[in-house]
């Protein structure tokens, strides 16, 4: 579905993005994990052509078999097929517009008719009441605008969500909260990248693990493979997270 | 200070509705009672041809504001529309409307205008378009600058990753967050252009006779500065009020939208 062939990019000569190859087939659930720095986000940005004109890129991204270039100029894939759950939810709504007038753009810009009961169930799903439809985003709180961004990347059904370090700044049970509700509103029929830093999260609900450093995918496979990986890098992370680390031990003790 | 605001406003009233009501032609000339003192009929008495000054003054401020309003929406229309499609919808227009505009920047503004108001010859429809000419540049280079800052926010990138096309955003996303500064700025310059049309008028380049404008009023009332010095003070008085309103509504055009 998304294949992306040896993505370079480089600004003046120092190189962002090395050599990224990697694709995600339909229902799976992907995820990319790395430290700050590690070349996620920009890759992320690629996939949704927002790159600078700066910055020199080679490779190539498929989407369905079509370069992405061709395929966003001939139909509009953002949004509809491809959505995308933004890392700064505060700053992605217009001040001046209510988020009905959103959701209302979103539909009219992919010639969906406004199906009102769709959005009210979709809301009820991730607890948001219908009367914050007629609200200006400065009149909602954090978590409520968080949500707005999941129905918006999800609303449409698109066949892929870029979910960009959403859990980032919430604690550890609202994260669950809203990975949970996430999964539940893209069911089996879409797929997912995950950009986190939390390889524990990573690990709960990837199917597949891509993990990133200095713009290079250092290692990736599933759960399995990655605990019993030799990449010192996978290793250090994996020692990192103090959940994973019970785990592995507990599975040490049971495979002796 | 509302008690003060009341009195004003309720004496500006009265003026205007006793020129209206009283009748008085601005263009009637009376030779026999020229450059008469204020009277009951006259309440700012009469110019050199026995016009009624009230009545002229108004209608030349009607002329004057308009002609600025007029001149601030072509500009600011055409600056609207050039800086957003330079700066967001169709980029590769960046560069012609930017070489373009500092092109014109170059020269010195009033001057441009004079000479192009020269070249056109003296009537309403020429002023309007020197200043027109020479004013476009500023605003394309201002919605220019604020349209570049604004396609950056995280709205509109999030709008482009929904999928919205780009001339949907500009008016949906960009537009709405650009018109503040604009409004700012046009109300600014009502002022300065006002200013402009009665220097043109002053020069005869301007609003022709026998049609009044502040600036022609005073280049008439002039000759007569030494023996009737207030055919000179009161255009030059309303040309200051109405700069002094324009500034005024900026300062509160800006704390409204706080920009």
């Amino acid at each position: 579905m998304l294949v992306i062939d040896q993505l370079s990019i480089k600004h003046d000569e120092r190189p962002l993005l090395q050599d990224v190859s990697f694709a995600i087939e339909r229902n799976e659930w992907v995820c990319l994990v790395g430290a700050s720095g590690s070349g996620k986000s920009l890759l992320v940005k690629s996939i949704l052509q927002m790159l600078p004109n700066t910055l020199q890129t080679t490779g190539t991204i498929y989407w369905n078999d079509q370069e992405i270039g061709d395929a966003s100029k001939t139909c509009s894939i953002y949004g509809c097929e491809i959505g995308y759950i933004p890392q700064h939810y505060t700053t992605s709504f217009a001040p001046f517009l209510t988020m009905d007038e959103h959701i209302r753009d979103l539909f009219e810009s992919h010639d969906e008719a406004y199906d009102k009961d769709r959005i009210r169930s979709a809301m009820a799903e991730i607890h948001l009441s219908e009367e914050l439809l007629n609200r200006y985003p400065l009149e909602l709180s954090g978590g409520q605008l968080q949500r707005f961004c999941l129905l918006l990347a999800s609303i449409l059904q698109p066949t892929l969500i870029i979910a960009d370090e959403i859990t980032n700044a919430l604690d550890v049970l609202t994260a669950r909260q809203v990975t949970e509700w996430l999964k539940s509103m893209i069911g089996q029929t879409s797929s997912m990248l995950w950009v986190t830093h939390d390889l524990a999260e990573a690990m709960t609900y990837a199917d597949h693990i891509l993990v990133m450093k200095d713009g290079r995918i250092v290692d990736a496979g599933n759960r399995e493979h990655l605990i019993a990986s030799e990449n010192p890098y996978t290793k250090s992370l994996l020692q990192a997270a103090p959940i994973l680390k019970r785990e592995e031990r507990l599975e040490h003790v049971i495979t002796r | 200070m509302k008690q003060r605001r009341f009195i004003i406003s309720g004496l500006a009233i009265f003026v205007v509705m006793y020129a209206l009501t009283s009748m008085v032609d601005p263009f009637a000339t009376n030779v026999t009672n020229r450059l008469a003192s204020p009277s009951l009929h006259h309440l700012l008495g009469t110019d050199h041809l026995g016009r009624d000054v009230l009545s002229r003054l108004l209608l030349a401020g009607g002329i004057t504001v308009g002609l600025s309003t007029v001149i601030i929406l072509i500009t600011a229309t055409v600056g609207i529309i050039l800086g957003t499609i330079s700066g967001f919808v169709y980029r590769k227009l960046e560069r012609i409307v930017t070489k373009v505009t500092d092109a014109t920047i170059i020269f010195p503004d009033t001057v441009l205008a004079i000479v192009l108001a020269g070249v056109l010859g003296p009537s309403i429809q020429s002023l309007v378009l020197a200043i027109s000419l020479i004013k476009w540049t500023s605003y394309t280079r201002l919605v220019h600058t604020l349209v570049l800052q604004e396609s950056t926010k995280g709205h509109v990138l999030a709008a482009r990753v929904n999928g919205l096309s780009k001339p949907k955003i500009a008016l949906r996303h960009v537009l709405p967050a650009v018109c503040p500064h604009i409004l700012v700025v046009m109300s600014l310059d009502l002022g300065k252009v006002i200013l402009l049309i009665s220097a043109f008028s002053f020069i005869g380049l301007g609003v022709q006779l026998p049609l009044p404008e502040w600036g022609g009023m005073i280049s008439e009332g002039r000759h007569y500065l030494a023996t009737n010095p207030a055919l000179v003070f009161w255009p030059a008085f309303c040309i200051v009020l109405t700069i002094i309103g324009s500034t005024r509504l900026s300062t509160k055009l800006t704390r409204h939208f706080q920009v």
